[in-house]
């Protein structure tokens, strides 16, 4: 078995995170592959805790992504960095559905991939903030991640 | 981590919800799962149709496709070859 560009790239986002010491969570999509839902997605969405400090990480995990952080639009307080694999995407301290970077934390999911450490938002509060984002994109993937969880849940049952 | 199951077929067991965190991330107290690439296709497909009979009576309203396509994925060990990006190729279309 080999990886795939899409794995190898989130191991290149792991080993930036892990270099830069930026405290973020993986969140969106990539949270919902990471704990086994088969879905797809445009782009890797980190949630980071909006400190000066972090945003000079941001900086530098630019560097190590090969991109500039740039401001989506005027609208939002979105970063992207324009990786050559995907979009990475920086949202700060919130989530819709009231979701504090705080609150995700504490209930965050580590995983352990090829030596990698991934900190990412649990599949409950991925579906939350699916359910609260109001995007028909977001609408559309629920169905398949409320059964993943179910499915989840049953498969932990002794 | 010891879960009693093959290698390579780890389906993400649980340690804890919402415990304080530490200083940095909490590592020790979130949820642990791993993933491992060392499955033969053969114990993969024993594992699903075992699994898959266990979890029909669970899960009786979920369809049986969806059920097979949960838990392929979850069956599929990260490094496989797994692909989830969608990449725009123009304005608007996007291929995977």
């Amino acid at each position: 078995m080999s990886a795939s560009s899409d794995e190898a790239f989130v191991l290149e986002v792991l080993a930036a995170l892990e270099q830069t010491g930026l405290e973020a969570l993986v969140v969106g999509s990539v949270a919902a592959v990471l704990q086994g839902s088969p879905v797809t997605t445009q782009d890797l969405d980190l949630l980071v805790r909006d400190t000066p400090a972090n945003r000079q990480k941001i900086e530098m995990l630019g560097h190590c992504l090969g991109a500039r952080p740039r401001e989506v639009s005027s609208l939002t307080n979105v970063l992207r960095i324009d990786a050559a694999s995907a979009p990475v995407d920086l949202l700060f301290d919130h989530l819709p559905g009231e979701l504090s970077f705080e609150a995700l934390r504490s209930r965050s999911v580590v995983i352990d991939l090829a030596g990698r450490t991934a900190t990412v938002a649990s599949l409950e509060d991925v579906i939350l903030c699916k359910e609260a984002s109001g995007r028909p994109k977001d609408h559309a993937q629920l169905p398949i991640l409320r059964d993943t969880l179910r499915v989840k849940k049953a498969l932990a049952k002794p | 981590m010891d879960t009693g199951r093959k290698p390579g077929i780890d389906l993400g067991r649980e340690k804890g919800r919402g415990a304080p965190r530490s200083s940095e991330y909490n590592l020790g107290m979130a949820h642990q799962v791993s993933a491992q690439a060392e499955t033969s296709p053969r114990a993969t497909v024993e594992e699903l149709t075992a699994t898959k009979r266990r979890l029909q009576p669970l899960l009786p309203d979920m369809d049986p496709g969806d059920l097979d396509l949960i838990l392929t994925s979850l069956l599929r060990p990260f490094g496989s070859g797994r692909r989830f990006f969608l990449r725009e190729v123009r304005p608007g279309v996007r291929v995977f």
